[in-house]
């Protein structure tokens, strides 16, 4: 028996040890094909630009000298146009994709996304509201305003869904995914009141609610690198919480979490980073909930490889669909109807597929 | 402060709110070193008494005092250093694997960036032995039985490396085999000086394995002692308005048998 043991011991170890190395070459793989996509994506679109081009046009930023043969209109391309366009996509993808990653393993389900608390309703209700000020002659540039709006109309509907659940002591799951569905389900009547209110402008409203990264810019950037990395980072750290309060309350408390505590400030930062994704680009479906599932059921379900890995999944997943409608339709499609089109589907087959593997 | 060493609760009780009392304010010493069994029907405030002493609940009044200082007052990594719980349920929502949950019993040890250290992989082995799930290890906890899951949550408290173990009814998903082997390990471990504070419905196996019992009946303290004298056909009429007579085995171990007419 003993002997068995520890020849099982000795056996296995080495195989531990070498599951280690993953934690590191799968991110570093992901990012390395993340700047490629980057790079590619900024020569494709209108005007062709050769990945050369790029890489000097991103190395005069640095100070390097410009090059003799440069187009002169390609740093502007470039600078102005696409690059604060791709990041945006990226950071989005990424940071819907750590949210939802969140999501899912604090409220203990599998099914659960970035909206599930009704941010993206809260926002969308704060968007269209702008959008009607607008109209009824408010005077202030509408591409502050409107993500403006949506920010604080996410962070509002976060506030009354936490105030709404919180009562219940621990913050179950059930009372936040109920406080959150009773919120959005308020806010959407709100919503369908203020597109019956703006009558004409009404398409306005329907095309900000279908998510697009038409015309994002630097400022976008910023903004989301202020809200968004710090989330994220402060969510990797708290990975081996995540994966430990997966298994209740009884067990977390004996290992020495504090799961209320925990749970609270992972998914206000989350929240918070969501917020910031949709203020920028409108509401963008699965992303969210797809990126997380498809990574766990391919690494597992340890949250120190799929945090970082989600993250990188999400961005490629978003820059490729952004870059697929903007390159090759011929009409930009809005974002977030893509994503779902392709996305369901795709899911569908999936989830049918590992359901029935399941039964065999 | 020898004499502080161990749990005291003093006038401590929990209420769930007016209409369910959950425990009655009750005072109690359990020394270290010693072998509990926490005893009582369904719904007597067993899981309520040890939530309280694992801190999981504050006292509505009261305080209960581990090694002279109140639970609720420890840092949370600190007292999971001390002590820790297995539950009776446990939501298993993703396919964790089996090696990786018994190593989250070793999150108090390792600090918040550092990788589990060799003491860390020892303990777990150790752990995974001691249940017999070694050959589990790289299965998913979602696809073991019942039985197979209860000794992966147990091996997760044994490789905590706590003195003092709380255990909710934990062998009763368990076949008598894999019941008395974990019965038998866990008094291992007090002979060791560990703490064991057991709820368990068996009467049997708390004659054959307690050193004291804790006796509970609607959320009241009924009584609590040594084993043998406590645990008696009239303990079985007044919990359970059951017949039962006690005889003496081989092995010098008394038993309960209940009377069927």
């Amino acid at each position: 028996m003993t002997a068995k043991a520890s020849s099982d011991h000795t056996q296995l170890s080495p195989r531990s040890g070498r599951r280690l190395p993953v934690r590191l070459i799968l991110p570093l793989l992901l990012t390395a094909l993340l700047a490629v996509q980057i790079v590619s994506a900024t020569g494709l679109g209108y005007i062709k630009i050769d990945p050369a081009d790029i890489v000097s046009v991103l190395l005069m930023q640095l100070g390097a000298a410009v090059p003799a043969d440069l187009t002169p209109s390609f740093p502007f391309v470039i600078m102005e146009v696409r690059l604060p366009r791709i990041l945006c996509a990226a950071l989005v993808g990424g940071s819907l994709a750590v949210a939802g990653c969140v999501f899912q393993s604090l409220l203990q389900n599998p099914l659960a996304d970035p909206y599930t608390l009704g941010i993206s309703s809260g926002a969308a209700f704060g968007a269209s509201l702008a959008i009607l000020l607008l109209m009824f002659g408010l005077t202030l540039p509408g591409s502050l305003i409107i993500p403006l709006f949506a920010f604080i109309g996410a962070v509002l509907t976060l506030f009354v869904v936490f105030s709404l659940s919180s009562p219940s002591t621990r913050l179950s799951s059930n009372s936040l995914i109920l406080s959150g569905i009773i919120v959005s389900a308020i806010l959407s009547a709100g919503i369908s009141l203020i597109k019956f209110l703006a009558d004409e402008q009404v398409n306005a409203i329907i095309f900000w609610l279908m998510g697009s990264f038409i015309g994002t810019g630097w400022a976008d950037v910023s903004m989301l690198l202020v809200l968004v990395l710090p989330s994220c980072l402060l969510i990797g750290g708290h990975a081996r919480e995540l994966d430990i309060m997966s298994f209740g309350d009884r067990t977390a408390d004996s290992l020495g979490i504090d799961s209320p505590a925990v749970r609270k400030r992972l998914l206000v930062v989350a929240s918070l980073a969501t917020a910031a994704c949709v203020s920028v680009s409108g509401i963008i479906g699965f992303i969210g909930l797809i990126v997380p599932h498809f990574v766990r059921m391919a690494l597992g379900p340890d949250n120190r490889l799929l945090i970082p890995c989600s993250f990188l999944c999400g961005a490629i997943l978003l820059l490729l669909a952004d870059t697929v409608t903007r390159v090759m339709l011929p009409t930009e499609l809005p974002i977030g109807v893509l994503t779902a089109l392709i996305g369901g589907p795709f899911f569908c087959y999936i989830f049918r597929r590992t359901q029935l593997a399941r039964w065999r | 402060m020898e004499h502080d060493r161990g749990y005291r609760l003093c006038d401590a009780g929990f209420s769930y709110g007016r209409a369910h009392a959950g425990l009655q304010a009750l005072s109690l010493h359990l020394a270290p070193g010693c072998f509990y069994g926490l005893l009582g029907p369904n719904g007597s405030g067993k899981t309520t008494l040890l939530d309280l002493l694992a801190g999981h609940l504050t006292p509505s009044c009261g305080s209960v005092l581990l090694n002279g200082r109140q639970i609720d007052h420890y840092p949370p990594a600190d007292r999971a250093r001390l002590l820790t719980s297995v539950p009776q349920s446990f939501s298993l929502n993703f396919d964790y694997r089996v090696f990786d949950v018994v190593l989250m019993g070793r999150h108090p040890h390792i600090p918040r960036f550092a990788r589990p250290s060799r003491d860390d992989h020892t303990a777990v082995e150790q752990a995974l032995d001691a249940m017999e799930i070694g050959r589990f290890r790289d299965r998913s906890v979602r696809q073991l039985s019942g039985g197979e899951k209860q000794r992966v949550m147990i091996a997760r408290a044994l490789a905590q490396d706590t003195d003092y173990l709380l255990l909710d009814e934990v062998t009763a998903n368990l076949d008598i085999n894999h019941a008395l082997a974990i019965m038998k390990l866990l008094a291992r471990l007090v002979r060791q000086g560990r703490t064991v504070i057991a709820a368990m419905h068996d009467l049997n196996i708390a004659l054959a394995f307690c050193d004291q019992v804790v006796v509970l009946k609607d959320g009241d303290l009924r009584c609590y002692g040594p084993t043998e004298d406590i645990v008696t056909p009239a303990l079985v009429a007044d919990l359970y308005e059951i017949e039962a007579e006690s005889y003496r085995t081989a092995t010098r171990t008394n038993q309960i048998s209940f009377i069927y007419r």
